[in-house]
């Protein structure tokens, strides 16, 4: 996963108070979230200072290696510094870089793949207090910058092949991906190089590391020197009395008992089954998941958490280099096509077995395991006596006994379209297939809907579901091709009105199901049949026509006849679902329920940056911001307008962070920069009118409805679409860009200029 | 004639589904001539059961508290006490084979070692979830399969998981399915549901985890609906839930007030079955806990026998059996509410329904237990005579040695040479290639009538050269001994036959040797069809499987390149690969070659955006048969084999094999297998599975399986070897049939 280098500084929290940048590339816009000033003498640095610098191979642009290093030598003895690197990434591992770096006594902190495609790799580093750094240091440092530059060249060619598959018939990708494809080939030699080497250089110490007593010590030691960390204490404690033999279920016993046996040994050879698998060395921003899940909700949850998948014979070697916060398991992997294919059915027991080993080992090191069960009851009905042993059961559907009812949520990104025209979307669309296991009634309903939906209905099967050979005819004629992948959600984005899919669930299959929501927030209409959960969900009005059996055709006909969505209706829909039912909601609903000290939706973060000025009317902004359906992560002022320290009080005691900034000449900007949050809003002293309650709401489903937006502003118009101009105010703001484009003021014609995305957000009239 | 011995650990007195299954047994085994002994564990209070039993042909039962075997004749036998009588009547006259059933029973009788080898086992009381069967269970099992000549499983389910939980129930797991006794009285006719209530039936206990309080509201659902029912209830026990001490006055209160229910009160056996039979549907609706099950109900099985269509719970067994469009199945109340209402308004869909339960259930009937029993006997017992008329009629015994450093190729032969009542055989196990002991070969030697050496190795070298006038001597090529330096010390004069799995390798073996062609001849390596033949798993036509991926000469990487190919147009497909790692093989894993192979192989799966995520390593292990259940492709894209033998087995499974064509392969496998490169391979998997001829292709690869080298034919092709030599014509041609 690809870091901003601001993320990467903020999150290693190094206790740097200023940076200083130096060397013949300007870095200061990169590293945006500290008072940079650029110094390219040879004086020596401030331990709380972060020196900044970049390098590339010889007559790069960047400068060289040797005058990066000799800036290094700059910074003292316990100090940090940033250094970015300019080397393609195939390079890079087999380059002189960490040998230089570590005969120059610095040390890996972090290293990760970059979102700049000419430095595609950043390390943070330290100088070691004692001198020269071992021999070890160089190892770690040349593995560190293979891993990041095979994480970056994964995310890369990743973006290339969704550029492929929606791009049509530009061939740049295609030749591309060949070519990252030959870098990584190469890089795999260094990787192996490195890990050898230092699989040696560990042994020396891993004796000397493995007491529990020295382990508790380091983790109090580093949770003393960094705070951020010590929310994980706890679990380090009791993964270490768990190694120790302590009660219940533990990972040692149970191994010892041969109960994880099913698992591939970890050490050894094994490992290299999962030798190239990115899983480590990222920043801990966010929640770690790994997950025995199906690329689709791998997909669902990396905007949002770092998630690795397990495959039967890797998870071994890979919850250990993951160390992740809790594991996953879905049941829906069980299906034909998966690694995991016939979980729970008795001709396929070694998975189980396997997962058993796998569930030891996270719970050894402290992490909970949860079991989603999203597959009818009777395809991992075997599974039962497993459940008991998970920390966690949710359920998709509210008829299993014992289990807490979650499913993975709704990408707003996925299912809103940007550039929807309203009255383009005139299809209505059954996604789904005639399925045998319906009972006849059930069939029988669904047939009357989709005579009932007219000539606009298309019928599209999912594959690897339902068949829709059966459909009678004229219904027959309707069946389009097969939805594929993420194809439910262009399909939805394309359609006026969605016939849920199933059309009629049993009572033991009701529930909200995120394709429901997902259809609705697509701003389609949605028809379905019976279902008392979707009927419930408060404040949707004719958005969803559930309907009674004796007027389902009727149901369709009205459903048809409205349309798609109004803007207000679907201003209503993402409303609802922004609340609650969006993966970020949902993965923080579930981390709750954990119980873990874990950062969830941290891009969701808003800051409320107070212009300075004077007046500042403290009752009215405390108003506005207790009010809000979202609240706001923290407000931002200069000390200069508060009338006393305690004036925001109330905020605070509301969890609401409050940061008073000194600053001699204070400026949006400037205040800005000492927000940490990802977005920013304004309060403008003298505001009179109280902001609405969905004010803050309404801008967040703005910048979650696309994947690049970087600012939302709220209008008259109606729908959720996306501008070409920054037209009016923007009143939602990416704090990066306010920041890096260093102007005393935001100049919103200017991020025009340079193709910023801003997102109009309105009910319409 | 073939004697049995029979011991169920179970109470004849009450008739319950373990005493119909000894009854069944017995019954089975009559019918296939076999001379049965049945013990029972209980002094006979009512002779309901037992004296049916008594009456059937060639069958005697042993009462030992009415025999005085026991000194407290009022108590049912203990375990110990059930061994020791059998162990006595087996020493009295030996049986051929002993059934048992119960696992602590069964326990005991392996720990007595007695009937080690003739047990034939049924357990039905061990653990059946991964996560309940404990390590201590394992063993258990494991120690009973080593010592069990039949493992008999009551479902493919419950098969399926002990062969993949125990090694040494492979191969010796075989099916007894439940036996549905025909009813005694003849069936009523129907008048069809139309202008009628609707005529439930329930029979048996009344219970949280039966559904049956639940049930007794169905007929007032069903009213709110439009539809008349009732409600018949058979049974008179009333479970005390600890938990719930309210459960039974409610049940009571259910069956004696509901509305529409008519409750019955307990009835003998065959009149609950004429009372079912009057009904129109029959409930075995469950709570959902029970739905992970690897048995099946008698219950469900027997309302098929009397033409009552059966409301069950959708599972994946079930489903297998009765069709994924059963209209009966349920998953909740609501669903039992709806399906009954559409029969009842639906005579088509009723009939359908009907008729799915009768053929189900006449799968399960006495002739076909008969049957399956036969062809257990007949794998238990085979006859050498009838393979080879020459061993018939001999005073003495055929001596038959079989000499070897490794006999893993070897054993499944070495078992059936074992069970031929005309031969006796013994073994001389090197200890290594060249290393044995001097004196036991020598014995060996001398007592043997024909020789049969495995590997054509020094253990070839060593009898070639003491062959015995008279003595008739086989040796079996592989493949390594071509090249091996021994071959030439090998006194080929001496050898009455040559034997190689193919006719390529033979006219090889021809062509390096010099030997002489009229005694190389071709006996193919054997596939056993009736244990691989299962059905296939959903979503297996998209899962392509490799059965050993080390050395680097099995090219894995070119099994790589074929589902990269496949996947690029259809990423559902999915590479299992069964198999021990690489490193696991130390005469693999010390060259740096291969190393770097495998490294570059685990390279491309984890980075390759067609393969990341869809190559899975399964464990290596005898459970071929059942993860091939879920394997519908196998590959074989080897520089080089002598035979090959996993795409033989995939197509004894049901799978179709893909053959890349490695020297000799067509001289094993038809043409119509065997592909020109990865891309044809490719090619051919997708067209087949996206034009819909997956099916026809693994029936047509079946088929050609069966043709081929069944272990039935390889068995009595070796079996004629012994007394006379094969034609050297096969070591022409091609194994393969010609259409």
């Amino acid at each position: 996963m690809k870091t901003r280098v601001r993320d990467l500084v903020a999150s290693a929290d190094l206790g740097v108070a200023s940076v200083v940048v130096t060397g013949r590339l300007d870095l200061s816009s990169y590293v945006d979230l500290l008072p940079a000033t650029r110094d390219n003498s040879s004086d020596v640095l401030d331990v709380d200072v972060l020196l900044a610098v970049a390098a590339g191979p010889d007559a790069s642009p960047y400068g060289d290696l040797g005058a990066a290093v000799a800036a290094l030598s700059r910074v003292a003895p316990g100090g940090h510094a940033l250094l970015l690197l300019g080397w393609p990434t195939a390079d890079l591992a087999s380059s002189p870089v960490a040998e230089s770096l570590a005969v120059e006594g610095l040390s890996l902190v972090r290293a990760t793949a970059t979102t700049y495609p000419e430095l595609p790799v950043a390390v943070l580093l330290t100088r070691v207090v004692d001198g020269a750094a071992g021999a070890d240091d160089a190892v770690v440092l040349r593995q560190a910058l293979a891993l990041a530059s095979a994480d970056w060249l994964v995310d890369e060619v990743a973006y290339l092949r969704a550029r492929l598959s929606t791009g049509g018939e530009d061939a740049d990708p295609v030749v591309r991906i060949a070519e990252l494809s030959h870098e990584r080939a190469s890089l795999a030699a260094s990787l192996r190089s490195a890990e050898l080497e230092l699989k040696v250089a560990r042994e020396q110490v891993a004796q000397a590391e493995a007491s529990t007593a020295m382990r508790v010590g380091k983790a109090l030691v580093g949770a003393a020197k960094n705070p951020r960390t010590a929310a994980r204490l706890p679990r380090e404690a009791v993964r270490m009395w768990r190694l120790r033999g302590g009660r219940a279920g533990l990972a040692k016993a149970r191994i010892s008992a041969g109960v994880g046996a099913g698992l591939p040994a970890s050490g050894g050879e094994v490992e290299r089954l999962a030798a190239w698998r990115g899983a480590s060395l990222e920043p801990r921003t966010r929640v770690s998941v790994l997950g025995v899940i199906r690329p689709e909700t791998e997909s669902a949850l990396r905007h949002h958490s770092y998630v690795v998948s397990a495959m039967p014979d890797d998870a071994l070697p890979l919850i250990e280099r993951a160390d992740p916060d809790l594991l996953l398991v879905e049941t829906a992997v069980s299906r034909p096509s998966s690694p995991w294919a016939h979980l729970g059915n008795p001709a396929a027991s070694e998975r189980e077995r396997r997962l058993l080993g796998l569930v030891d080992a996270a719970q050894g090191i402290g992490s909970p395991v949860v079991l989603w069960r999203n597959t009818p009851v009777h395809e991992t009905a075997a599974l039962d006596d497993f459940a008991r042993r998970c920390d966690l059961v949710v359920d998709s559907s509210p008829a299993r006994s014992g289990g807490t009812l979650w499913s993975v949520g709704v990408s707003l990104a996925d299912a809103v379209d940007l550039g929807a025209d309203r009255d383009a979307r005139t299809s209505v669309l059954y996604a789904g297939g005639f399925d045998p296991r319906d009972t006849a009634r059930r069939r029988s309903l669904l047939v009357e809907a989709l005579e009932a939906a007219g000539p606009g209905l298309t019928i599209r099967p999912r594959r690897g579901g339902a068949p829709a050979h059966g459909f009678p005819e004229p219904v027959r004629a309707a069946v389009g091709r097969d939805i594929v992948g993420n194809g439910y959600a262009v399909a939805c984005r394309g359609a006026a009105v969605v016939i849920a899919s199933p059309f009629v669930v049993p009572d033991s299959m009701l529930g909200l199901r995120d394709d429901d929501l997902l259809a609705l927030a697509s701003g389609a209409r949605l028809v379905s049949g019976p279902n008392r959960d979707l009927a419930a969900l408060s404040g949707l009005g004719s958005a969803v026509r559930v309907a009674d059996e004796r007027e389902v055709a009727d149901a369709v006909r009205a459903a048809v006849a409205d349309g798609p969505l109004t803007a207000a209706e679907h201003l209503a829909v993402l409303r609802t679902i922004s609340l609650s039912h969006t993966v970020s909601a949902r993965l923080a609903e579930l981390v709750q329920r954990l119980g873990l000290e874990v950062v969830v939706g941290h891009e969701r973060r808003v800051a409320i940056v107070v212009s300075p000025g004077s007046c500042l009317d403290t009752r009215a902004l405390v108003e506005s911001v207790l009010r809000q359906s979202v609240r706001p992560a923290e407000v931002v002022v200069s000390r200069r307008d508060l009338e006393s320290t305690g004036a925001l009080h109330e905020l605070a005691a509301s969890g609401v962070a409050v940061r008073a900034v000194s600053m001699a000449d204070p400026t949006y900007v400037g205040l800005a920069a000492a927000a940490d949050s990802p977005w920013i809003t304004s309060w403008a002293p003298g505001s009179q009118e109280p902001w609405a309650d969905t004010y803050l709401l309404d801008l967040l489903l703005g910048a979650e409805a696309g994947d690049d937006v970087d600012a939302v502003t709220l209008t008259a118009g109606g729908g959720v679409r996306a501008m070409t101009a920054f037209e009016g105010n923007a009143t939602l703001l990416r704090r990066a860009h306010v920041v890096s484009d260093d102007r005393p003021a935001v100049d919103l014609t200017a991020w025009s200029r340079r193709g910023r995305m801003l997102v109009a957000v309105g009910a319409g009239s | 004639m073939t004697r049995a011995l029979v011991y169920g650990d179970v109470n004849l007195n009450v008739i319950d589904g373990s005493a119909i299954w000894v009854q069944s047994m017995v019954e089975a085994l009559s019918s296939c001539g076999v001379e049965v002994t049945l013990v029972l564990k209980a002094p006979v209070r009512t002779g309901r059961l037992v004296d049916p039993v008594a009456a059937m042909p060639g069958v005697t039962v042993v009462r030992p508290h009415e025999e005085g075997m026991v000194r407290r004749t009022k108590r049912a036998l203990t375990r110990t006490q059930a061994i020791e009588i059998m162990r006595a009547l087996d020493e009295r006259r030996r049986f051929d084979l002993v059934v048992m059933r119960g696992l602590a029973a069964v326990d005991l009788a392996v720990a007595d070692g007695s009937f080690d080898g003739r047990l034939w086992t049924y357990l039905t009381d061990m653990a059946q979830t991964v996560t309940a069967l404990k390590p201590d269970a394992v063993t258990q099992l494991e120690r009973i399969s080593a010592a069990s000549r039949f493992m008999l499983c009551q479902t493919e389910e419950l098969r399926s998981f002990l062969e993949s939980a125990v090694a040494s129930a492979c191969g010796r797991s075989v099916l007894w399915t439940p036996t549905v006794p025909s009813p005694d009285f003849e069936l009523p006719s129907r008048e069809p549901c139309a202008g009628r209530a609707i005529r439930l039936v329930y029979t048996g206990k009344f219970a949280p985890l039966w559904n049956t309080l639940q049930m007794t509201a169905l007929p007032t659902r069903l009213k709110d609906l439009g539809v008349a029912a009732e409600l018949h209830m058979v049974g008179d026990k009333v479970h005390e839930v600890t938990a719930d001490p309210t459960y039974a006055p409610r049940m009571q209160q259910a069956l004696e007030s509901s509305a529409g229910v008519v409750w019955h009160g307990g009835m003998p056996r065959q009149d609950a079955m004429r009372t079912s039979a009057a009904m129109d549907v029959g409930l075995s609706w469950r709570d959902p806990s029970m739905d992970g099950s690897l048995e099946l109900s008698t219950k469900v099985l027997e309302f098929g026998s009397l033409d009552v269509p059966v409301i069950l719970n959708r599972t994946q067994m079930h489903e297998d059996l009765y069709g994924v469009d059963y209209p009966l199945f349920v998953q909740g109340e609501d669903d039992v509410v709806d399906v009954i209402a559409s029969v009842a308004q639906d005579p088509e869909l009723y009939e359908l329904a009907r008729l799915r339960c009768r053929e189900v259930s006449s799968q399960y009937s006495m002739e076909v237990a008969v049957e399956r029993m036969r062809g257990h006997l007949r794998r238990a017992f085979p006859s050498g005579a009838a393979a080879a008329p020459g061993l018939a009629g001999r005073a003495t015994r055929l001596k038959v040695g079989v000499a070897s450093h490794d006999l893993k190729f070897f054993s499944r032969m070495l078992d059936y040479l074992s069970a031929l009542p005309e031969i006796e055989v013994r073994v001389d196990q090197w200890s290594g290639l060249d290393e044995h002991d001097d004196a036991q070969s020598q014995a060996l030697l001398e007592w043997a009538d024909v020789v049969v050496a495995e590997w054509c190795s020094p253990v070839a070298v060593w009898y070639s050269r003491r062959k015995r006038p008279g003595q008739r001597l086989i040796v079996r090529l592989h493949r390594f001994e071509l090249e091996s330096p021994w071959l030439t010390d090998v006194d080929i004069s001496a050898v009455d036959q040559l034997v190689c799995v193919s006719p390529s390798y033979a006219q090889l073996t021809a062509r390096q040797t010099g030997w002489p062609a009229e005694k190389i001849v071709v006996l193919p390596n054997w596939v056993d069809v009736e244990q691989l033949d299962r059905p296939k798993l959903e979503g297996a036509e998209l899962h392509l499987g490799m059965i050993g991926i080390a050395p680097s000469r099995k090219r894995l990487d070119l099994g790589l390149d074929v589902l990269e190919a496949v996947r690029r147009e259809d990423d559902r497909f999915t590479l299992f690969a069964k198999s021990k790692m690489p490193w696991d093989y130390p005469w693999v894993w010390r060259w740096p070659a291969e190393r770097a192979h495998f490294d570059e192989v685990f390279r491309r799966i984890q980075t390759s955006p067609h393969l990341r995520g869809a190559v899975v390593f399964d464990d290596f292990g005898a459970d071929v048969a059942t993860w091939l259940r879920r394997i519908g492709w196998v590959l074989s894209t080897s520089d080089d084999e002598s035979f090959h033998l996993a795409p033989a087995e995939g197509m004894a499974s049901g799978a179709v094999p893909a053959l890349l064509p490695w020297p000799g392969s067509d001289s094993i496998y038809h043409p119509c297998w065997i592909d020109d490169d990865v891309d044809a391979m490719a090619e051919r998997i997708l067209t087949t599975v996206h034009d819909g001829r997956w099916e026809n292709e693994r029936r047509t690869a079946q088929q050609h399986l069966a043709e081929s080298f069944t272990l039935d034919a390889v068995c009595a092709a070796w079996t004629r070897l012994l007394v006379e030599n094969a034609s050297p014509d096969t070591s022409h041609g091609t194994l393969a049939p010609s259409t």
